[in-house]
């Protein structure tokens, strides 16, 4: 079953990121154009989707709005995993009052609500891309941060790390050549887990209409447009929520997937 | 014990402290003039400079920091800019939509994750379980407003039963609670899935352990060895997950809050922060951050009930 997982989400994620790359270099029409199709037209064969309130192809909009929120989603939870562990290994890894600081930080961190943090970042650093990134990032900084935490504090006592230092290894070769390669497992699957829930931060901030901005789509704010219309024409609002939601599920299944290869032990996931 | 629970006092105070003065510096440092956004651009300067005086900008900010926080040791949260009301008056009636939408949202949430956690464990690789762990991923993937538009096409446009947006307030008496049903289901399906792939998990390693075993060979049925014995102590992450869950629920659902036009400590936070309120955005997040560590702390006070073997040191 667990390699059911890792298979299902390799084929989604391939399946979602080919689309997003294709979507970055091609579309069947031009995603911003008016009047392709009919006003409000139902989905058919010469558009999968149909077509919205200004007759744009929404196949094309959905393909083009793809790439925006995966790259958002994959700076931010690069960004998150890259101070996070720096933090939670330095917190882990040293004694003291440093280690103690650090870690309260993360524990501080974990306790303010994501999405109104997201919603004050934005808003001071005003509405766009960066900001969205740099949201994300921090929301997902507290658990790479405590993860890398524990396993810093587990690993530094191990038989291995002793030998280096006896060798004379100092303290940022150990860390990064001795005890990180040991840590990374864990750490990855939380990335691809983290990834998930950044898509769909990315989405929800969006339709709040702080994320990416107009003309461009992106496919929370194709939902947030679509709220006027979708009980008349459903599909404006079904098919970029589908796109959505298969991309989130192929990460998930693929960190599952993987959680189980690297260590059966581990069932880990973020909290919705 | 005692000293467990002065420290995590001492702890909670420290931070809701450090939470509400990063807000407040980052709330000053934003561009935007809130004295401005209330008289207008085409304001005198002198109606203005009076406005600026009576919302007290014209003061250094780490005074009003320090106003502020006076204030909320004596139980006063000060005025909205925006609305013109006492902060404490606008949280309440947040509040009482928001606070029973948890509720819901959150007991629906457990009524969705045990039976089939525990299901899902008792058939651990057979076809059932891979059928109710399929299921649970895509419930984790649903984008929980995507689900609100389905919800209300399904529901509201479809089978015309349920309504679709908007809360008439308790006066309305408890038919009231009907608006709340189709947002708390949104945010159940996500949250149910989580705790129910959390419940499968943890009901696996009790169900290995000897006490079980000797549950089992007590003679006792299957379903009191699960239901009694061995999902007791599993509750333990469970409970933990759920703490921080509810917490975040009762800080506001933003995004469903929107949705359906609930007037919730969701969408007050967004008008709050779009229209440069500070007191009510400290108003905001200070509930909001509290609600979050007040539900971790009570959750980490549960593990003792939940299984014995648990001591605070």
């Amino acid at each position: 079953m667990r390699d059911l997982s890792l298979v299902l989400g390799t084929v989604l994620c391939a399946a979602t990121v080919g689309g997003a790359l294709l979507g970055t270099v091609w579309t069947p029409y031009d995603p911003l154009q008016p009047e392709v199709a009919p006003v409000n037209s139902a989905p058919s064969l010469v558009h999968p989707f149909g077509a919205d309130w200004f007759g744009r192809d929404l196949f094309s909009r959905v393909l083009a709005a793809m790439p925006v929120g995966l790259r958002v989603a994959v700076l931010g939870t690069a960004l998150g995993g890259l101070f996070g562990v720096i933090l939670g290994a330095t917190s882990g890894f040293f004694r003291g009052i440093l280690g103690e600081a650090l870690g309260s930080l993360i524990n501080l961190l974990l306790s303010f609500p994501p999405v109104l943090l997201a919603l004050l970042l934005v808003t001071v650093l005003g509405p766009g891309e960066g900001s969205v990134i740099f949201a994300i990032g921090l929301f997902n900084l507290p658990y790479f941060g405590r993860l890398s935490r524990a396993s810093f504090l587990e690993l530094k006592g191990r038989a291995f790390v002793e030998a280096a230092r006896a060798c004379g290894a100092g303290p940022l070769r150990i860390i990064f050549v001795h005890i990180l390669p040991n840590a990374l497992g864990p750490l990855l699957v939380q990335g691809t887990s983290s990834l998930a829930f950044a898509l769909l931060s990315e989405a929800a901030l969006s339709y709040l209409g702080l994320g990416t901005q107009p003309p461009y789509p992106s496919l929370g704010r194709m939902l947030k447009e679509a709220q006027q219309y979708f009980i008349y024409s459903p599909w404006t609002a079904i098919f970029p929520g589908l796109a959505l939601m298969v991309t989130v599920l192929g990460f998930n299944l693929l960190g599952d997937g993987l959680g189980a290869r690297l260590d059966p032990r581990l069932r880990r996931l973020r909290s919705p | 014990m005692g000293s467990y629970l002065l420290r995590r006092s001492i702890w909670f105070a420290l931070t809701l402290l450090a939470i509400s003065f990063v807000v407040f510096i980052s709330l000053n440092v934003l561009p935007g003039d809130p004295a401005r956004l209330v008289v207008g651009l085409e304001a005198s300067p002198v109606l203005y400079a009076k406005v600026r005086a009576e919302l007290g900008l014209d003061r250094p900010w780490p005074l009003r920091y320090l106003d502020w926080l006076g204030g909320v040791l004596r139980g006063d949260l000060g005025r909205s800019l925006h609305y013109r009301r006492p902060v404490g008056e606008l949280l309440g009636d947040a509040l009482s939509v928001s606070f029973p939408l948890a509720l819901l949202a959150f007991s629906l949430s457990l009524l969705i994750a045990l039976p089939l956690g525990a299901l899902a464990a008792r058939r651990r690789g057979g076809l059932l379980d891979v059928t109710l762990m399929g299921l649970a991923q895509a419930g984790l993937a649903v984008p929980e407003f995507w689900l609100g538009f389905v919800l209300i096409l399904a529901f509201s446009v479809g089978l015309r039963s349920l309504p679709a947006g908007w809360f008439p307030g308790w006066e309305a008496g408890l038919s009231a609670l009907k608006y709340l049903v189709l947002p708390a289901l949104a945010l159940a399906v996500p949250r149910g899935a989580y705790l129910a792939r959390m419940v499968r998990g943890a009901l696996l390693s009790t169900l290995g352990e000897a006490y079980v075993s000797a549950a089992r060979a007590k003679g006792l049925s299957e379903a009191k060895v699960v239901w009694v014995h061995a999902l007791r102590p599993a509750l333990i992450p469970v409970v933990t997950s759920g703490g921080i869950i509810f917490g975040r629920l009762l800080a506001g659902t933003i995004v469903v809050e929107n949705i359906f036009y609930l007037p919730g400590l969701g969408r007050l936070a967004l008008v709050s922060v779009l229209a440069r309120d500070i007191p009510l955005v400290q108003g905001v997040v200070l509930v909001a951050a509290g609600s979050i560590l007040a539900m971790s702390f009570l959750a980490d006070l549960s593990y003792g009930l939940l299984d014995p073997r648990v001591h605070y040191r």
